[in-house]
């Protein structure tokens, strides 16, 4: 079901994708970053969590909530890359300084 | 619960990391690069973070011949430059420079190649000034009106002339 992701969740996450420099608290599923290669060639890493950041910067972004096998809460959303919709599916540790990014590829279901 | 961190193996593993053809829209080459990963003993899923990333954009930026944003910002703060300053000298506007810093907008071929340039050292801030400045300064001509008078201002022409090719053969 999707609902209004939490300001104080989009918040944290954009902390942490903003050291996208640095890139300490980013956690990246091999699987993900593959997609994201397969899907843009010419992209880079840095560039995924630039536009998550963006993404998740405006003032309404919905979402749906996911159950991960990590504490934490996770959100499944939509970004756009160059004209073409994505899924992505990112947790926020409990501390709110690390997040595992699932997923970054094409939707493969109608639905979040 | 342990976290990912607490309960992965740390170990090295080869990523295969595509590099792009020249349009952009397909793969020219993959190469692998080694990096360190996490593989959580629970599910298989191998997990990359920080340094790793960060080799593997880097690996990417090299084998393209572009500077990654943390790198254009290093650049500027080893050149002691601001944005204001630094966008003056590219002669660019400061915003689309801090794109560039930010990772939100990346530069043209030509001037990717002259943050290159400064980069290596074979361009310095002092030779971007020098090329801001008037190849002429044509304050001090006067126009004449008639014949003899005529030659000194051609002849200064001449040395302008000379002074613009020399600068442009090196540049090129």
């Amino acid at each position: 079901m999707e609902v209004l992701i939490p300001e104080s969740w989009k918040k944290s996450v954009c902390n942490v994708l903003r050291t996208h420099d640095t890139k300490k608290g980013i956690i990246l599923r091999e699987r993900a970053r593959r997609a994201w290669q397969d899907m843009f060639p010419n992209a880079f890493l840095y560039q995924l969590f630039v536009t998550l950041e963006d993404t998740l910067s405006q003032p309404e972004v919905y979402g749906s909530e996911k159950k991960m096998d990590e504490d934490g809460i996770a959100y499944a959303f939509y970004f756009t890359f160059e004209e073409q919709k994505m899924y992505a599916k990112v947790l926020l540790h409990p501390d709110g300084k690390v997040i595992i990014i699932y997923s970054a590829h094409r939707p493969q279901k109608e639905k979040l | 619960m342990k976290t990912l961190r607490e309960r992965s193996k740390r170990t090295k593993v080869e990523m295969p990391l595509t590099i792009p053809t020249a349009d952009g829209k397909g793969v020219a080459e993959t190469v692998m690069v080694e990096v360190e990963a996490l593989k959580d003993p629970v599910t298989g899923d191998v997990f990359l973070e920080g340094e790793a990333l960060e080799q593997l954009d880097k690996a990417k930026a090299r084998h393209m011949g572009l500077l990654l944003p943390s790198e254009i910002k290093g650049l500027r703060l080893s050149l002691g430059l601001t944005q204001k300053e630094i966008s003056e000298l590219l002669k660019i506007g400061e915003k689309t420079y801090s794109l560039w810093e930010s990772g939100r907008g990346r530069p043209s071929q030509s001037l990717n190649q002259m943050l290159k340039l400064l980069w290596n050292g074979r361009v310095t801030v002092e030779d971007l000034r020098a090329g801001q400045k008037a190849m002429f300064d044509w304050s001090g001509v006067s126009v004449p009106t008639c014949g003899l008078e005529c030659r000194p201002v051609l002849i200064q022409v001449k040395e302008a002339t000379e002074i613009y090719d020399e600068r442009f053969a090196f540049a090129a």
